[in-house]
């Protein structure tokens, strides 16, 4: 894999079950199941894609945003991608570190401080002790919090802590950094500040930009990809183009062989 | 650099799986003392009186078995010690291995919200898992040690030979619920007839009385039950008294063994098809 590949997502499928008794079935076989086809596995009834032979690159260096509608597979896309579900069918290759902003975040415990939780969670993202005694000042200093570090967590606003979780992401020094929709509850000083980092981090690592504002994928991103029914149906370098796209419907699975 | 494919991560050969396993404790030593000192912490953050509760509790234990010795609840077979003293090692001993299993049987599920935002590698849960296990057990060990030091009861140094005699039956216990942490995902009923079924087992092995009982039945289920020989004989060494049952701690110790280790490679091929769906 060559140095700036940061993601290699190499024909990548994702099943689910819609129904709870059949899921819980179907992960009793599963387990039970000491070999496994290389080929694609069949869908079980009530079984879905909820990722369709996905393919797509990352290197150091790009701002890549997702595009699509509710349930298009941009969430499920990620999760696999950071290795939370193991893709049914396909490979994904990862160089690196990646860091997670999600809109609501549930890693935190509400009983401990501020200070407490960034440990954690530095440590969840693979962090050394010595790495977080050295950006600890940092997170806090970026996240504002000031005389809040110590008070309970469940005691902050939800702005406090999307900025907490923002700053912790990316002082952990990511290769690739993921947004879920993470600037969303955060207010209007906040989200310039992290706009202005993200330019500056994403000359040493990439990102990945899952969002429904769509102007902070005019300020940010260098690729587009749009998807829809867990495919990615189109893809481009020209940011304005692809939002047009999708803001006129005009995004199908033929503009993915079009070249978009 | 990570790969991920939908074939088995750790279809390894025996000893690079275990060097893989023992890697990735190493990795994950900074997560797994932080995951400890929550889990240690956060039960009793609302208290308070603090952690100050893992001494407490065990104190507790100590005055509900002195009342109920004094009201002849119990009436077990003759002990070395006196009864009390008998019934805390032997409840410490069996809620040591009661306590892997439900520690470590949540411990897929209890992950969930941690899993969604940053994906880490198991063995960190297993291993904070055990540790708070071993730390539960130690605090109130010592206290009922104490407690029997008070009682009268001497302990010489052929006592120490108590801890490791303890290793198969964490390995047991580990194995147990291990196994359970992928059922309880996908069979909670299996989980939950289990969880019921241990209190039932506590009866079936000599934890309350000795294994000399007058009931036949009893004495047979005694005899073919693995934890026994896998309790008495700590007990025993602890205690200073004669080991009688050797032999079925070895072979017991073996079986112990031979689960363990079936049970952490089947763990590691199979909980990365299931963990998806603990957040159904």
């Amino acid at each position: 894999m060559e140095n700036d590949l940061i993601i290699e997502v190499d024909q990548v499928y994702k099943k689910f079950c819609t129904n709870l008794k059949l899921n819980m079935l179907y992960g009793l076989q599963d387990i039970f199941k000491f070999s496994q086809a290389d080929s694609l596995p069949p869908l079980r009834r009530k079984e879905f894609w909820a990722l369709e032979d996905v393919s797509l690159k990352i290197k150091r260096g790009e701002v890549v945003g997702i595009l699509g509608m509710n349930g298009a597979g941009k969430t499920t896309l990620i999760r696999t991608i950071m290795g939370t579900f193991p893709p049914s069918s396909g490979t994904i290759r990862v160089n690196g570190r990646i860091t997670t902003v999600f809109e609501r975040t549930r890693a935190f415990q509400k009983f401990y401080s501020g200070i407490e939780n960034i440990r954690v969670k530095c440590a969840l993202f693979g962090m050394s002790p010595k790495e977080i005694d050295e950006t600890i000042h940092d997170i806090l200093d970026f996240a504002g919090i000031g005389k809040f570090a110590e008070a309970p967590f469940g005691s902050y606003s939800a702005g406090m802590r999307a900025r907490v979780n923002f700053a912790i992401s990316v002082f952990a020094k990511p290769d690739l950094l993921i947004i879920d929709e993470g600037l969303a509850v955060s207010d209007v000083h906040f989200r310039k500040k992290c706009m202005e980092t993200l330019s500056e981090i994403k000359e040493k690592s990439a990102v990945m930009l899952v969002s429904h504002n769509l102007e902070q994928f005019e300020q940010l991103a260098t690729r587009l990809i749009i998807m829809e029914n867990g495919t990615i149906v189109g893809e481009t370098d020209d940011i304005s183009y692809g939002i047009k796209q999708i803001m006129t419907k005009n995004v199908t699975p033929a503009s993915k062989v079009a070249g978009f | 650099m990570r790969s991920q494919a939908n074939h088995p991560k750790y279809r390894l050969g025996f000893i690079d799986f275990w060097s893989s396993r023992f890697s990735s404790i190493a990795r994950n030593w900074q997560l797994i003392k932080q995951l400890l000192f929550l889990s240690l912490t956060e039960q009793y953050k609302k208290t308070w009186l603090g952690s100050l509760w893992l001494f407490v509790n065990p104190l507790l234990s100590i005055v509900i078995w002195l009342i109920m010795n004094f009201s002849g609840i119990y009436q077990p077979g003759e002990t070395s010690i006196p009864y009390v003293g008998y019934i805390l090692l032997s409840m410490s001993i069996w809620l040591f291995f009661v306590s892997f299993f439900k520690q470590l049987a949540t411990a897929v599920t209890e992950s969930s919200r941690m899993l969604m935002e940053a994906p880490f590698e198991m063995e960190a849960k297993l291993i904070e898992k055990i540790l708070l296990n071993i730390i539960n057990f130690a605090i109130p060990l010592s206290i009922n040690i104490i407690v029997l030091l008070a009682m009268g009861v001497r302990f010489g140094w052929s006592s120490l030979y108590f801890i490791p005699a303890l290793i198969p039956l964490m390995l047991l216990g580990v194995a147990i619920g291990v196994f359970f942490s992928l059922i309880e995902v996908v069979f909670n009923d299996i989980y939950l007839v289990v969880n019921q079924g241990l209190g039932v087992l506590m009866f079936l092995t000599p934890v309350v009385y000795t294994a000399e009982v007058d009931s036949e039945f009893l004495q047979s289920i005694i005899k073919l039950n693995p934890l026994t020989y896998l309790i008495s004989v700590p007990r025993d060494l602890l205690l200073g008294d004669t080991v009688s049952m050797w032999e079925g701690y070895w072979i017991s110790a073996g079986f112990a063994f031979l689960i363990f280790v079936l049970v952490i490679h089947f763990f590691f091929n199979s909980v990365y098809k299931i963990v998806e769906r603990i957040f159904e």
